[in-house]
């Protein structure tokens, strides 16, 4: 008996689907039969779930992409330029959901399917109802039929994958917490486990596509979806807060921790056991730890003795110690309710912790105007020089420009894809096609052409390769009840698609450059422009109520500045580093963790600039946090002016932010003196603690990036290229 | 005037000849840029993007005045 690979069955679900979708398209004398067999290439994924999301997805997206095109077309039909006007208008508010990180897929079914309408109906508007109709049916019998096929052959569901990236994620968080612990104790270094740190990204990514499959295809799953939803977000945090209390050790590994904080190594064990716990309930076991409140402890006699800044970090381990062991425990109660053991699920699912952030975004602003522009110079052309393919060329050109968008994609690399796809279909439309008869011929080359595709293809990075190669057969061979072959059809639709790709390299390039380096510059310097906004609001004597768009500002970049790290993490890995050797894909990763932990340092210190601080405080040390508080504004303005730093001025800039932190302090010791007890309650100390820890934290975290900005050669990424 | 434009016959498709021109002329241009940025040249372009629409037209007519007639 041969045993088929997960991969050729996965292959062979998608031929056959295509087959069926055809024959069933050309059996009902359906025109565009392609496009039902869009519908399977597109929504075949390796399982059920994903694909019923996807297909899903797709067909909600061409239900709502038929409406607003026979909107658009019963409204603007007279008035070419209004048709074209609002038609642009439309896909640029798509193409800004598109970019966004929710329902992406349906927002693009949404734009795409909506200008394939159109575009037909301009040039045949009697039957634009038809084409719209046609389109839907088209889309939702390719769907059915590759369901069909995915859940009776060879069936896969998710919950086994969500379950197995549930027991990684858990399993690779607890590594993380016990090395981390352990770099507490001074042993290991932080660049051990940075390896830890990347699959814990990667490996959130998988849990949350997999929990969006599992959802789809098992009832459990989407019975406990709420709870499943919310250990994702705890993970989530999970991540931030061992993140957070890491970059916190350099303040506390020089005390002596055992008199500080004596029962921090109990707290420690306790959140191990969990940990523990948590991993044997994933392994099937029940738990043998149950969870205790247990709060980490400040020595006050100890404490004494310490600076204030000591004081000041001392509250901030504290304070994140409480906040890893609130994560943990919530972590714990998730598991056990999804799992079954002990008291029923019944507690009370958290709302989302993150809220809306208000707000444009400009990455995806710009996207959208790209979109916009695409459809401003491609009708134009259309209209006044009919270019080869004639709709088509509006159609490809835009749709290929949104793609690259979509992905953040050079259009001459999907073009590449595209071409070789049509090369491929050429052959067989000119040198097969034509020797075939009937549908089992024509069933068995689209079954084996899909098949060798998907099988060979089969791998992520492929995707664009396997894509362009199955779009261009479909459209190339164009099948058809009553099939005819005219190389003249071919030879404009190949110059259709390079017209299409030279609009849609076109409109990538336009301002500002598309570059991976230079839009990462770009984002650095926005973010260093809402820092120093950030930091600016920071002054204590500013009234926080001051203007609606001050307000409305800070919210935005606040929500904003730690977005950016993950863009610009994702913009590194798309530089092409043999081009730019002074600066390793270490080094820059380097520098998007250390603006990671910048970011979080503002994000805290804006925290704490909220609690309440007493007045006496307030006015005796403005002065002296104004000027700590300027020389980190300057210094962020010159890295939005230009992120570049002299050898040896992080060395400069430390001894300056050190020099005033010290001042602060010795400005601290005689406030308090000076203050004497009784005047300040033990809730002003403790706000004023964290505070300063805060204070602290960001100058460190500045200096930490100043001395990895320093080795960084600038200057190659800011030069011109083509 | 020894240069007639005449058109290419390809499987029995005519395509223009300035087709051919362009094309060569883009993948002049492309073979030119990546020497520009090998040798690092590309620093003193205000914005390189246009100046290959610009070097690959140069090349386009260059090639259709001498080579091609378009």
């Amino acid at each position: 008996m041969i045993t088929l690979s997960r991969r050729a069955k996965e292959a062979i679900k998608t031929a056959l689907a295509m087959v069926i979708a055809y024959g069933i398209s050309l059996g009902m004398g359906w025109e565009n039969p392609y496009w039902a067999g869009f519908a399977v290439a597109m929504i075949s994924l390796s399982t059920v779930g994903q694909s019923l999301n996807k297909g899903v997805m797709r067909m909600l997206g061409t239900l709502v992409a038929g409406a607003a095109a026979l909107t658009i077309i019963a409204w603007y039909a007279q008035d070419r330029w209004w048709f074209a006007g609002i038609l642009s208008v439309y896909l640029g508010f798509c193409m800004y959901m598109v970019t966004g990180k929710k329902r992406t897929y349906f927002w693009w079914c949404c734009a795409f399917v909506c200008l394939i309408i159109c575009t037909h109906a301009a040039s045949d508007l009697t039957n634009a109802f038809d084409v719209a109709v046609l389109r839907v049916q088209q889309t939702g019998m390719g769907i059915l039929v590759y369901t069909l096929v995915a859940v009776f052959l060879w069936p896969s569901n998710t919950r086994g994958a969500l379950d197995e990236a549930t027991r990684k994620l858990v399993t690779t968080q607890a590594r993380i917490y016990r090395s981390y612990r352990a770099l507490l104790n001074g042993q290991g270094t932080a660049e051990e486990s940075r390896p830890l740190r990347l699959q814990e990204v990667q490996l959130l990514n998988q849990h949350e596509q997999a929990l969006l499959s599992a959802k789809a295809d098992s009832y459990e799953v989407w019975e406990l979806r709420h709870r499943w939803r919310y250990f994702h977000h705890q993970s989530f945090a999970l991540m931030e807060a061992l993140e957070q209390w890491r970059e916190s050790f350099a303040e506390i590994q020089p005390l002596d921790r055992s008199a500080v904080l004596p029962n921090l190594q109990a707290v420690c064990t306790e959140l191990d056991r969990r940990f523990a716990a948590i991993e044997d309930m994933l392994s099937g076991k029940p738990p043998a730890h149950s969870p205790r409140a247990i709060t980490l402890t400040i020595d006050s006699a100890a404490t004494g003795a310490l600076t204030h800044f000591q004081k000041a970090a001392v509250v901030v381990t504290r304070s994140q110690l409480d906040r890893l062991e609130v994560i943990s425990r919530s972590l714990f109660d998730s598991i056990r309710d999804i799992k079954g053991y002990g008291v029923p699920a019944s507690s009370v699912v958290p709302e989302e912790m993150r809220a809306g952030r208000p707000g444009l975004d400009p990455d995806r602003l710009q996207a959208a105007i790209r979109t916009m522009a695409a459809v401003g110079i491609a009708f134009p052309v259309w209209f006044y020089f009919d270019p080869p393919g004639h709709a088509a060329f509006v159609q490809l050109g835009i749709i290929f420009l949104m793609a690259s968008l979509m992905v953040r994609l050079d259009p001459a690399t999907i073009l590449k894809a595209l071409l070789v796809g049509a090369v491929f279909g050429g052959v067989l439309y000119v040198f097969v096609m034509p020797q075939l008869s009937g549908y089992l011929q024509l069933g068995a080359m689209l079954f084996a052409v899909t098949f060798a595709i998907y099988y060979w293809l089969w791998q992520p990075q492929q995707a664009v390769a396997k894509m362009g190669m199955i779009v261009m057969f479909l459209v190339i061979i164009g099948v058809q009840n009553q099939q005819t072959y005219d190389f003249a059809q071919y030879a404009n639709t190949l110059a259709s698609l390079a017209l299409a790709g030279v609009l849609a390299i076109a409109i990538w390039y336009l301002p500002p450059s598309p570059r991976p380096e230079k839009q990462f510059l770009r984002m650095l310097q926005r973010f260093f422009r809402h820092s120093d906004f950030l930091i600016s609001r920071l002054a204590l004597d500013w009234d926080q109520n001051k203007g609606i768009v001050d307000r409305w500002k800070t919210i935005y970049y606040r929500s904003n500045l730690l977005e950016l790290p993950p863009k610009l993490l994702s913009w590194a890995g798309k530089i092409d580093h043999r081009a730019f050797p002074d600066n390793s894909p270490e080094q820059v990763q380097a520098l998007v963790t250390s603006l990671h932990a910048l970011a979080h340092r503002i994000k805290a210190l804006a925290a704490m600039r909220d609690l309440p601080q007493a007045d006496l405080l307030v006015k005796e040390l403005l002065d002296d946090v104004r000027a700590w508080r300027l020389i980190v504004e300057q210094q962020l303005q010159l890295w939005a002016d230009n992120p570049a730093m002299a050898p040896g001025a992080s060395a400069e800039m430390q001894e300056r932010v050190m020099k005033r932190l010290a001042r602060l302090e010795a400005r601290v010791e005689e406030t308090f003196a000076r203050v004497g007890e009784g005047r300040l309650s033990s809730e002003d100390y403790q706000n004023f603690y964290r505070l300063l820890g805060s204070f602290r934290g960001l100058s460190e975290a500045g200096i930490a990036h100043a001395r990895l900005a320093e080795k960084l050669n600038w200057a190659q990424w800011q030069e011109a290229r083509f | 005037m020894d240069y007639i434009p005449s058109e290419i016959s390809v499987g029995g498709v005519y395509f223009p000849p300035l087709l051919l021109a362009s094309t060569l002329g883009v993948v002049a241009a492309l073979l030119t840029v990546l020497l520009l940025n090998r040798y690092r040249l590309s620093r003193f372009m205000l914005y390189p993007p246009m100046i290959f629409v610009a070097i690959a037209a140069i090349y386009t007519g260059l090639i259709g005045t001498f080579l091609i007639p378009v």
